[in-house]
């Protein structure tokens, strides 16, 4: 059953909002109408019916409801919208149910009285919203989880609040909410995207603990379904700069392969800007692809990447949530300047063991899940392997690849009791990528990286309005080069992080939400060290230092209502960033020459910064559907990747602490938006406007020497950056078609010392142009079409404008730095989605045909000078050195047309 | 098949798609001249090669003639003449040897403009010979092996391999010098993303009884750099972990590029066998 309601029918009863006229019309019963002339039955509401209309008024829809189900109606027209325009779809369902979806979202209570069923708009009996002068003698408070119904799991992001005066909460990162009120009865609505809202008449008196569970809503649902919710608090609750993905978008969205990717449905946002094909890579609104943080479950994760960047490392079916902050981070983030995303991991269900997966030609996964202890405790353990290297059965030939990725997540999701709950996370994720060189010497070089990552968190409740979460996490990333793998020798760089903290959540009431925190991090960083089974050549090599640090965070940040249209959030955080010893500390000069050496012996504390950081946001109701927003935010970021690469790919991972050579990256960010949603249309559209200076900016001197190298701090230069733009969003939501199309202008500018004669110019993604395109269509229960088109402006490069010889090479002369750009980028995806079984069925599996740059357009990533083509038809480097070549310039791409057909399932 | 379609996989997501493009250069100035010189430790006529840049790809660079090369060594100063034959390339009057461990000195005037380098040498030393081996259906060699490890700290050197068949029954016929082929191949102290997943590199072929000439550069720590930023922007340059793009260094003073250097030589000759 379905059931519709056009939420701009809300101002049809005397021109006022539903709330304006329940507070203009005091129990108003001096008319009664009678809608139907048949009496002469006993009512019962539990009589079912089936119903099927569109579109039509409130009116005759109880005309409908009384003929079908013998019963009549009492109200008065002058309170009771009766020209509310209705969709309702409903097979034998009882009367009874029809009425609470169909009437209680517009805050319409009923009641039978004699024989006939009354309607009236809900009064609460002393919640309505006071005069704001006026003071409340006595507030409780209702708290407790929002969860999914069917698999226990709690739902990040919905929606809690009274029908009437939309007093509300929203759940945190944990699925608790708190809703302090004034004593009194309240109808309480329960919503969240994709899920039926449930609605409770809520009297209270006395703190309350309530969790609700909320449906899942499905096309063929034989209950009823609400597809939108006309009262919702999105207005409020829109944050300019962030946006939040539910698994069932990201699933809208095609991915490389056949694969859901996380990261890659990011860039379709506007304002997170691309590398392009086959990469991880992306630029948050003038920020380089290491000022984006990116943790699961509260813990860091380095390098999301599988085979370089082609697949995210994150497996689809473990993931609950995505939120992604453009700007205006809440102060419980901190570490990098450009954003984050936050991702969620499931919990596993509480109710029933169940499983999913997926079999392609690139990757397969698996997924099992399922209760310890019903409804108290859960499992949920998913692994994923690449499919390319089992095809390979030569060992052999000249130049054999072996491509090897896995990833494997597991999480424990233990509840102690009503007011204490744990959660364990573990990720692991390793690549392995390498080439024999030659079929008569066995020697393999390649690239391996592995991540590793776990979180202990407990959440412990207080009270009804203090809520708090505790984390210890770890995190550990690993980074090899093999130069000779047969006789492990290679180079590794590692990065590691521990982490304790606590945040609380604070409700005092509905206009205030408290947030604090205290963190404590501790970090290690290996730049590189090579290793050599060669004792001899081993002794001879340098040691490369190592960087030990220590970061303390406290922060405080307010979500406050300072009227009905205007909303503030304001927030502080203060690091104090320590490096300690032991390790060598190299000083350079003004030539960037060693001056002078330290050795710093263990735990002394060489370097010390202390930054606040400050987040200011406001936000103006203009009308019940359109904000203006205006934000400003101060970020610091004290680790960095050093490296000089324009590869898409993830090719060296050089994460070193800010100290003595290298001051904490700054920047200050202005944002201004505007954000609308048209209520009952299901359109949202926002506007957001930026600004934002970098400092501390670093960039290397040309051909920095990066891999292995003991004074590579020396190689850095460091200059300012700034980047501007303007980014507009149009997203549609339905239940057949959901889509979005967005579009960006931003420019990013770069101003090195050293670096191009001290002249300012163009970032590498300096990209102005970016529009996505996203559109979901599901006619039916059994398939689902979705098509996805990025264009982006290319980005720059530097190329040659001339060429000089020397010893038989052909160099290349550069003028300005970033002089060029590559050709603009653009990429259709399509994909199909045709489910096997029956949508009703436990066991459900579907075919999912993928097809990544549908029309193969050939976008290139370098443009090269340099290659000749030998008699197979292959670009080569030329190796003759006598200096009778032509060379041919070649552009490089990715990926051309990458079918896919996978198959998934789920139990 | 799983083979087939193993490398068709991998021909889709890794190798994608290189093509030659028609790529509009933009026009830049270049004031400036190209030193090319390495003094050996070999008693011979040393050579120096002036030239200027190219505004495209392919044009053949125009020699700088009529200049005045000296380069001195401790007390002794050698005068260079420009060959008649090959006009920029700049020969000394006497056969001469640089000297390990000194310093050399080029002074080059030409347009009223002096550019000067200096260059130091470092020793040579004895090397293992290079390995090649046959393809089984041409029967012809290419090289697999130069050196055991191409990174050292320590020890960076050039290796000039030069091929010569022209004296090989069933090529005497042919051009001499398509019968010819100089490989360049470098240890260096450094080790780069792009060096390690360098492009793909032409295979020069050569059949049995080709003449080798093994010819080990040794190289001060500025050649090495020099040379590993040479190769930044062109052997490693075209794969996929390339590198940003830059401009080169020189040892020569402001207005000219290119190096001058100085190498002691160790050599080896061998006949490629069956």
């Amino acid at each position: 059953m379905k059931y519709q309601g056009t939420a701009a029918a809300n101002n049809q009863s005397g021109g006022q909002p539903l709330n304006k006229v329940h507070s203009l019309h005091r129990f108003l019963f001096a008319v009664i109408f009678l809608i139907t002339a048949n009496s002469g039955f006993a009512q019962n509401l539990e009589k079912k019916i089936s119903i099927n209309v569109h579109n039509i008024s409130l009116g005759k829809v109880l005309k409908l409801i009384s003929a079908q189900g013998g019963i009549y109606f009492s109200f008065s027209p002058q309170t009771i919208p009766v020209d509310l325009k209705i969709s309702i779809r409903a097979k034998n369902s009882p009367v009874s149910t029809i009425l609470d979806n169909l009437l209680l979202p517009h805050g319409i209570d009923y009641f039978l009285s004699e024989s006939q069923v009354v309607l009236k708009l809900h009064q609460p009996m002393a919640g309505a919203e006071p005069d704001d002068n006026k003071v409340i003698a006595r507030r409780s408070t209702i708290s407790g989880y929002v969860r999914d119904s069917a698999s226990g799991e709690v739902i990040i992001g919905a929606n809690v609040y009274d029908k009437t005066t939309l007093q509300g909460a929203t759940t945190n990162g944990y699925g608790f909410y708190s809703l302090t009120l004034p004593e009194g009865k309240y109808l309480v609505a329960f919503s969240f995207m994709g899920y039926a809202p449930v609605i409770q008449t809520i009297v209270l008196s006395k703190n309350r603990m309530i969790s609700i569970n909320l449906a899942e809503t499905k096309l063929n649902m034989k209950e009823v379904e609400i597809v939108s919710d006309p009262n919702s608090l999105e207005i409020n609750n829109y944050k300019i700069g962030e946006i939040r993905f539910s698994p069932g978008t990201l699933k809208q969205i095609p991915g490389f392969a056949g694969n859901i990717d996380v990261i890659k449905t990011l860039q379709t946002v506007p304002g997170i800007v691309a590398f392009g094909d086959g990469s991880t890579f992306y630029y948050v609104r003038g920020g380089n692809s290491d000022q984006n943080l990116l943790v699961i479950d509260e813990a860091p994760i380095y390098n999301p990447s599988h085979l370089f960047g082609f697949f995210s490392a994150l497996a689809p079916d473990a993931i609950k949530d995505v939120q992604i902050y453009k700007g205006d981070f809440p102060a419980s983030y901190g570490g990098r300047l450009s954003s984050v995303i936050d991702i969620k991991a499931r919990d596993g269900n509480l109710k029933r063991f169940g499983f999913a997966g997926n079999i392609g030609p690139f990757t397969s996964d698996l997924t099992l899940e399922g209760p310890i202890l019903k409804e108290k405790s859960s499992f949920i353990i998913s692994g994923r392997k690449s499919n390319l290297n089992w095809l390979n059965t030569s060992t052999t030939a000249e130049r054999n690849f072996t491509i090897n990725f896995y990833d494997f997540n597991a999480k424990l999701n233990l509840k102690l009791n009503n007011n204490n709950h744990i959660f364990l996370t573990s990720f692991i994720g390793n690549d392995d990528f390498s080439r024999l060189t030659s079929p008569t010497i066995i020697q393999t070089f390649g690239i391996s990286w592995k991540n590793m990552l776990g979180t202990l968190r407990w959440n412990h409740i207080f009270n009804n309005r203090l809520f708090s979460n505790t984390t210890f996490c770890y995190s550990q990333y690993n980074y090899y080069l093999y130069i000779y793998k047969e006789l492990n020798n290679y180079w590794n760089s590692a990065i590691s992080n521990a982490t304790l903290k606590t945040d609380f959540s604070w409700y005092p009431n509905p206009r205030n939400t408290v947030k604090a925190g205290i963190e404590v991090s501790s970090h290690f960083s290996n730049p590189g060290n090579v290793h050599f089974s060669d004792a001899e050549l081993q002794r001879n090599i340098p040691k490369i230092p190592t960087y030990r640090s220590v970061e303390y965070a406290l922060y405080l940040s307010n979500d406050q209502e300072l009227s009905r249209k205007l909303f503030l959030r304001y927030g502080l955080r203060v690091v104090l960033w320590q490096d300690l010893g032991p390790t060598s500390v190299y000083f350079f000069g003004a030539n960037h020459n060693v001056i002078d050496t330290a050795q710093v012996a263990k735990n002394t504390i060489y370097t010390s910064f202390l930054n606040p950081e400050p987040r200011l946001s406001l936000t103006f109701l203009l009308n019940q559907a359109s904000s203006l927003k205006f934000t400003y935010s101060r970020t610091v970021q004290y680790l960095q990747v050093l490296s000089n690469s324009t590869s898409p790919f993830t090719s060296l991972e050089v994460w070193t602490p800010s100290g003595p050579n290298i001051k904490p990256q700054k920047a200050d960010q202005l944002e201004f938006g505007y954000f609308r949603r048209q209520p009952g249309a299901h359109y949202d559209f926002s506007l957001e406007t930026f600004y934002k200076r970098f400092y501390n900016q670093i960039d290397y001197r040309d051909h920095a020497n990066m891999l292995y190298n003991p004074l590579i701090e020396g190689e850095l230069r460091f200059g300012k950056a700034w980047s501007f733009g303007a980014e507009v969003l149009l997203r549609k939501t339905g239940r057949t078609f959901t889509g979005w199309i967005g579009y960006s202008y931003s420019r990013s500018f770069r101003q090195i010392e050293g670096i191009n004669n001290n002249k300012s110019f163009r970032a590498t993604y300096d990209r102005p142009h970016n529009v996505g395109v996203s559109m979901s269509y599901k006619p039916g229960s059994r398939w689902d079409f979705s098509a996805h088109w990025i264009y982006l402006t290319g980005s720059t490069f530097s190329s040659p404008t001339g060429f000089y010889t020397v010893n038989g090479y052909s160099v290349p002369v550069y003028g300005e730095k970033n002089n060029d750009r590559l050709p603009d980028y653009h990429r259709l995806d399509l994909s199909i989605a045709f489910l096997i079984s029956k949508s009703e069925n436990k066991y459900q599996h579907s075919l999912i045909l993928t097809m990544y740059n549908a029309y193969g357009r050939h976008n290139p990533f370098s443009v090269n000078f340099n290659k000749i083509m030998n008699d197979n038809g292959d670009f080569v480097v030329p190796a003759n050195r006598n200096g009778d070549y032509i060379l041919i310039p070649t552009s490089i791409s990715v990926a051309g047309i990458i079918p896919s057909l996978n198959y998934t399932f789920r139990f | 098949m799983r083979r087939i379609l193993h490398y068709l996989i991998i021909a889709l997501v890794l190798a994608g798609c290189e093509a030659e493009t028609d790529w509009p250069l933009q026009m830049g100035s270049h004031n400036f001249i190209v030193v090319d010189g390495i003094i050996t430790n070999e008693n011979k006529i040393q050579i120096v090669r002036l030239s200027k840049p190219v505004d495209n790809l392919n044009d053949i660079p125009a020699p700088v003639t009529g200049a005045t090369v000296i380069v001195s060594l401790q007390d002794s100063v050698f005068n260079f003449h420009e060959s008649p034959k090959n006009p920029g390339t700049y020969v000394s009057n006497t056969e001469f040897a640089g000297q390990k461990n000194k310093i050399h000195s080029l002074f080059i005037t030409v347009g009223g403009n002096v550019y000067s380098a200096k260059a130091n040498m470092e020793t040579g030393i004895l090397f293992a010979p290079v390995s090649y081996t046959a393809n089984k259906e041409t029967k012809l060699y290419h090289i697999t092996k130069v050196y055991n490890n191409e990174f050292n700290p320590n020890r960076p050197a050039m290796f000039e391999i030069l091929l010569n068949w022209s004296k090989v029954p069933g090529f005497q016929n042919a051009d001499p010098e398509a019968c010819k082929a100089r490989l360049l191949y470098y240890i260096l102290p450094t080790l780069d993303v792009s060096q390690v997943f360098a492009p793909a590199i032409e295979q020069v072929n050569f059949p049995a009884g080709t003449t080798i000439v093994e010819n080990r550069y040794s190289l001060t720590a500025e050649h090495a750099e020099f040379i590993r930023e040479l190769l930044s922007e062109t052997t490693w340059q075209g794969g996929l972990f390339n590198s940003a793009a830059a401009n080169i260094p020189t040892n020569l003073s402001p207005g000219a590029v290119g190096f001058f250097g100085a190498s002691a030589v160790t050599s080896r000759t061998e006949i490629a066998r069956p």
